[in-house]
């Protein structure tokens, strides 16, 4: 399109602009350098599309990165799952929820450009949240970035009813500023984020594990532990998911371990003695409770456990 | 012995007198899970009973929002204790996601200023 800019036409241009401040600004240094890395498009194929139906872009976003995961996806079952009537819309917690309920750990990225066109480049389909009104009258809406065009400064998304559209970095960019740079992969077990935090990783493999079926949670731990042997949660966590699926030697390897690399750690060494009790070594049982009774937070647990323990010792013997 | 100990004494059995059933039904959970190992870690404290509450009134809020009442109760099941929190005190301001119809408005309004922008590109250089 050439067109020809004449005053008549730039006035009420420029009028424009200064009411809609940000569609003029253009790309900040910070943006810039987050696309320095990449001299080539990605573009992530295929990705699922799932044309939204009335105000479920929720659901159709977060069935185009489930399915992406692995996952055979039915997409008016998800509605049912994330859709909040009243509120006609989707809250971001809950598809978080979701995911969790589909055996996807859900990792909500650091809130910068950076951490989301690396996942991107990766592989991973990026939720994000976007505010497509103004900072006092949003307009909420949820789309899937699934590439970006570092040479046109372009953003490629799965959004409401259009697959794979581009839409100016710049622009995008002020929506998905003004939705607090919200970003969301959603990954199967045995993978890791690109640049997990430890602290928060393990904080959301033990949200994960709540939900998640026991074998899943393993996975997810084992896959943890692989990365970071040392911390004594991931075998905490593989204890708790072996115990769940029947694996009482295990657990207690497990358990074992963790008290190996931590030896204070009250929650393993209950759960060490709990499960000595269910295999029949209920003295061995009693010792491990013994040295937890007095503590301020787990106090009244473990007392009845120890009281259990000690019945069970004393009529089986501590020859079991 | 002073008096103030004794007072202390005598809440700090009350307190565990009140207590006593919450501890049993603590008891039969069986294994602390990672969730609680990680509050316990950081808080000093389990926690796990007002999230069992605070699940309650969520899935009560979110029967009230139009949703299912089997289906709220497997919703809120999948929160994690801080996603629960939020959304027992801040649900009202909580961004609802919706999109398509007034997205349309939006696009047009967009597309229009797109072309201004072009207009302004060219005028400036």
């Amino acid at each position: 399109m050439v067109v020809a800019p004449g005053p008549r036409r730039a006035v009420p241009a420029l009028l424009f602009c200064a009411l809609l401040l940000a569609g003029c600004a253009g790309l900040g240094p910070a943006a810039r350098e987050a696309l320095e890395p990449f001299d080539a498009p990605a573009r992530i194929e295929p990705v699922a599309f799932f044309p939204q139906t009335e105000l479920h872009c929720g659901p159709a976003a977060l069935a185009s990165v489930l399915d992406h995961s692995g996952l055979d996806i039915d997409y008016s079952a998800l509605v049912e799952q994330v859709y909040l009537p009243d509120r006609g819309g989707t809250l971001q917690v809950e598809l978080l929820a979701a995911a969790r309920s589909h055996e996807r750990i859900p990792w909500v990225l650091p809130p910068e450009l950076s951490a989301l066109l690396a996942e991107v480049a990766a592989g991973r389909p990026v939720l994000v949240l976007e505010n497509q009104g103004v900072r006092n009258l949003p307009y909420w809406h949820y789309a899937v970035v699934i590439g970006f065009d570092p040479d046109r400064t372009e953003i490629i998304q799965h959004s409401g009813t259009e697959a794979g559209l581009a839409r100016p970095m710049r622009r995008w960019l002020r929506d998905w500023t003004l939705a607090g740079r919200w970003a969301v992969i959603t990954l199967p077990p045995d993978q890791l984020p690109l640049a997990p935090d430890r602290e928060r990783w393990l904080q959301t493999l033990a949200d994960f594990e709540a939900v998640a079926q026991p074998s899943t949670a393993l996975r997810a731990w084992q896959t943890a532990a692989e990365r970071w042997p040392d911390a004594s949660l991931v075998w905490l966590g593989q204890g708790n998911s072996h115990y769940r699926l029947g694996d009482l030697e295990a657990a207690i390897a497990a358990f074992e371990k963790t008290l190996a690399l931590d030896p204070r750690q009250p929650s393993a060494a209950f759960n060490l003695g709990w499960v000595l009790l269910e295999s029949g070594q209920a003295c061995g049982a009693v010792s491990r409770f013994e040295t937890l009774a007095d503590h301020p937070a787990i106090g009244p647990r473990v007392r009845e456990a120890l009281k259990m323990a000690r019945e069970s010792c004393e009529s089986t013997g501590p020859g079991q | 012995m002073n008096q103030q100990r004794i007072r202390s004494y005598l809440m700090a059995c009350l307190f565990s007198l009140a207590l006593l059933p919450l501890a049993t039904a603590q008891a039969a959970t069986g294994l602390i899970s990672s969730q609680e190992a990680l509050a316990l870690e950081r808080t000093g404290s389990v926690e796990q009973v007002q999230a069992w509450l605070q699940r309650d009134d969520v899935a009560a809020e979110l029967v009230s929002m139009g949703v299912d009442p089997a289906r709220a109760q497997q919703r809120v099941a999948a929160l994690s204790p801080e996603e629960l929190d939020a959304m027992a005190h801040r649900l009202d301001e909580m961004p609802a996601g919706a999109g398509v119809i007034e997205i349309l408005g939006v696009t047009f309004l967009v597309l229009i200023v797109l072309d201004l922008i072009g207009v302004l590109n060219i005028f400036g250089r």
